[in-house]
């Protein structure tokens, strides 16, 4: 996948990329929601992965923003150190946008990632393998 | 001769670069692959003409420095790297910790309980297969095969491949994990070896975590148990035993503290529910010493209690309450006279008609009935019925005189019940009326003694159930 990263704090920059990187991901890192968008707005992202509290545009804003693109990525995960994800929720109100807790679990971004990438290649043979895991 | 540390000091002096900090010109020049520096080079710069180089030869002590310099920023690169990656397996740590946490606590059932439980240490230590030793086997839902022993379950496989794998490790080393099971206190790691017999599996080399499932485990408790004769263990729960087959490193120490955590709040959880079900059965198990005791005092008693009990649920469920409420009115009904053991045997079973004084000393029973079970905190909800189950719709009843609809309703559905069994059952004074006569009776006592709406809906039950 090519995914964007994008936060105003280099650390999360590192440790993400170096994490997606590992699994065979591509990443590029913009530092505020305007450059994501325009970034976005090019096109040829698979992913986006952003923080809350950005300068210039906010994560919720540019989540907003990215939904109503046409070519908007599948994978849309916000990171958030805040406590009050419920409101997040509820503000974001879309079941596309994934709610990752700060420090993330780097195992269900994963998961994550892997099981959006198995429902866009063979939606109906996902459904089936769920049932066979349920079986056993 | 352009040599690499050419290059780089070309890069480190160009006045282009003036304005770019050492660490980017270092960094550009370390990703350029060329520059790998010795310090034995000759060295060659040139800046106006780079094809008429001047040729100098760097003094050996700043060369050295250089490459300290370059070195140093490969060192921090790939530190940063290392750092980034440990923090990343504690992230992974961490949130495992949190989630398998609430996993496990959220769950009301012993079968859920010890089934997440061992999911998710499963997932923590990333194991291949689980066995349980203990007294809760039991409680698995296995097939019969999985089930190969008493006291022992196969568990957390996923597949039936992997179960059959586990069936194989057991049956071979059932020695070993026999003795890892006895442990106590401590998680015990082991290797377990195939006991240098060629192993065509390749499964014979297993590392083995064991992990004892306590809830109370205290010493005042276990003495004050010890005096009465539990029918459960109140300390070990049993024992998990992870495998983690050959192929795979050993258990690390993070991966044994995790289990160890979800364990010690597993078994917490597990005591929890373990508990919560034995109060109740205790409950059940005081109350029906109660009625023994009522029946050996009198026998004409017990029978009455088990069917007014009855016919108190029938009316009240008839009547639309809630399931809470009838099995409240059970209770009572069964309870309700267990005051007449303070009653002497002589007004008690007397054949003839009661003097004043007995009369009045019957009267007690209600408020004894309630004073013998007021204790027991989870008969509150029924004490109200029983002690007003003589009072009267018209206030002329006993112990409060209380009237109408300030009689607790509960107290008003057990009355009808035991009047109707009264009516139609022998007693020592009198034979048993037939039904017909007894619901002539009920009629002719709505509004005095008995609510007389109720009274009404129990004629129509009974009519419409054909009973009498």
């Amino acid at each position: 996948m090519k995914i964007l990263l994008a936060d105003d704090d280099p650390f999360i920059h590192h440790i993400v990329t170096l994490w997606l990187n590992r699994n065979g991901h591509e990443v590029s890192n913009v530092h505020n929601g305007l450059e994501a968008l325009a970034k976005l707005k090019e096109g040829g992202f698979d992913g986006l992965i952003t923080d809350v509290n950005m300068p210039l545009m906010k994560g919720i804003d540019l989540v907003k923003e990215v939904l109503q693109l046409p070519q908007r990525p599948d994978l849309i995960v916000v990171l958030t150190s805040r406590c009050d994800t419920g409101q997040l929720k509820k503000e974001l109100n879309n079941s596309q946008v994934h709610l990752f807790n700060k420090p993330f679990s780097p195992a269900a971004l994963t998961e994550l990632i892997e099981r959006l990438h198995k429902e866009n290649q063979h939606p109906h043979e996902h459904e089936q393998r769920k049932t066979v895991a349920d079986a056993t | 001769m352009n040599t690499s540390k050419e290059k780089l000091l070309r890069m480190l002096l160009d006045p282009a670069r003036s304005g770019e900090p050492l660490s980017s010109k270092l960094t550009t020049a370390i990703e350029d692959e060329s520059v790998a520096v010795t310090s034995q080079e000759p060295f060659s710069y040139g800046l106006d003409h780079p094809d008429q180089a001047d040729i100098y030869t760097l003094p050996d002590g700043i060369s050295k420095k250089l490459d300290e310099i370059v070195n140093v920023f490969k060192n921090i690169g790939s530190e940063k790297e290392e750092l980034a990656g440990e923090l990343l397996s504690s992230y992974n740590h961490l949130n495992t910790a949190f989630d398998a946490t609430v996993a496990v606590a959220g769950n009301k059932n012993i079968q859920q309980a010890i089934q997440t439980l061992i999911d998710e240490i499963s997932r923590a230590v990333d194991s291949n297969y689980c066995y349980y030793f203990g007294a809760l086997a039991e409680k698995f839902p296995q097939s019969p095969d999985e089930n190969i022993e008493p006291g022992m379950v196969i568990a957390g496989t996923r597949t039936p491949k992997e179960r059959e794998k586990a069936h194989k490790f057991y049956r071979k080393y059932k020695t070993d994990l026999a003795e890892m099971s006895t442990v106590e206190n401590e998680l015990k790691v082991r290797m377990i070896d195939y006991h240098g017999e060629p192993d065509p599996d390749h499964e014979g080399r297993g590392n083995v975590l064991a992990i004892p499932l306590n809830s109370i485990d205290s010493e005042p408790v276990r003495r004050q148990s010890q005096a009465l004769s539990q029918p459960w263990q109140l300390a070990k729960l049993g024992t998990l035993i992870f495998v983690r087959n050959s192929g795979k490193e050993p258990f690390q120490a993070v991966e044994m503290n995790l289990a160890n955590m979800l364990a010690r709040m597993g078994s917490a959880v597990l005591g929890n529910i373990i508990y919560a079900d034995k109060i109740q059965q205790l409950y059940l198990e005081t109350i029906t010493s109660l009625v023994r005791a009522m029946e050996a005092k009198d026998e004409y008693t017990s029978g009455h209690s088990t069917r007014v009990a009855d016919m108190a649920c029938a009316l009240a469920r008839y009547i639309n309450l809630d399931e809470t409420e009838v099995k409240q009115l059970e209770w009572a009904g069964q309870l309700h006279d267990i005051g007449k053991i303070g009653i002497r045997d002589d007004v008690l079973c007397k054949t003839g008609k009661l003097t004043e004084e007995e009369f009045a000393h019957i009267k007690t029973h209600s408020v004894l009935s309630y004073k013998v079970l007021e204790p027991l905190e989870g008969l509150q909800g029924i004490l109200a019925a029983v002690r007003h189950h003589h009072e009267h719709y018209d206030g002329e009843g006993y112990p409060d005189s209380l009237a109408g609809e300030t009689i607790p309703l509960h107290a008003r559905i057990l009355q009808i019940a035991d009047v109707w069994d009264a009516l139609t059952s022998t007693r020592s004074y009198r034979g048993a009326m037939s039904p017909k006569e007894a619901k002539e009776i009920m009629h002719a006592e709505a509004g005095t003694t008995m609510d007389p709406k109720l009274v009404a809906d129990f004629l129509e039950m009974l009519d419409k159930q054909g009973a009498g």
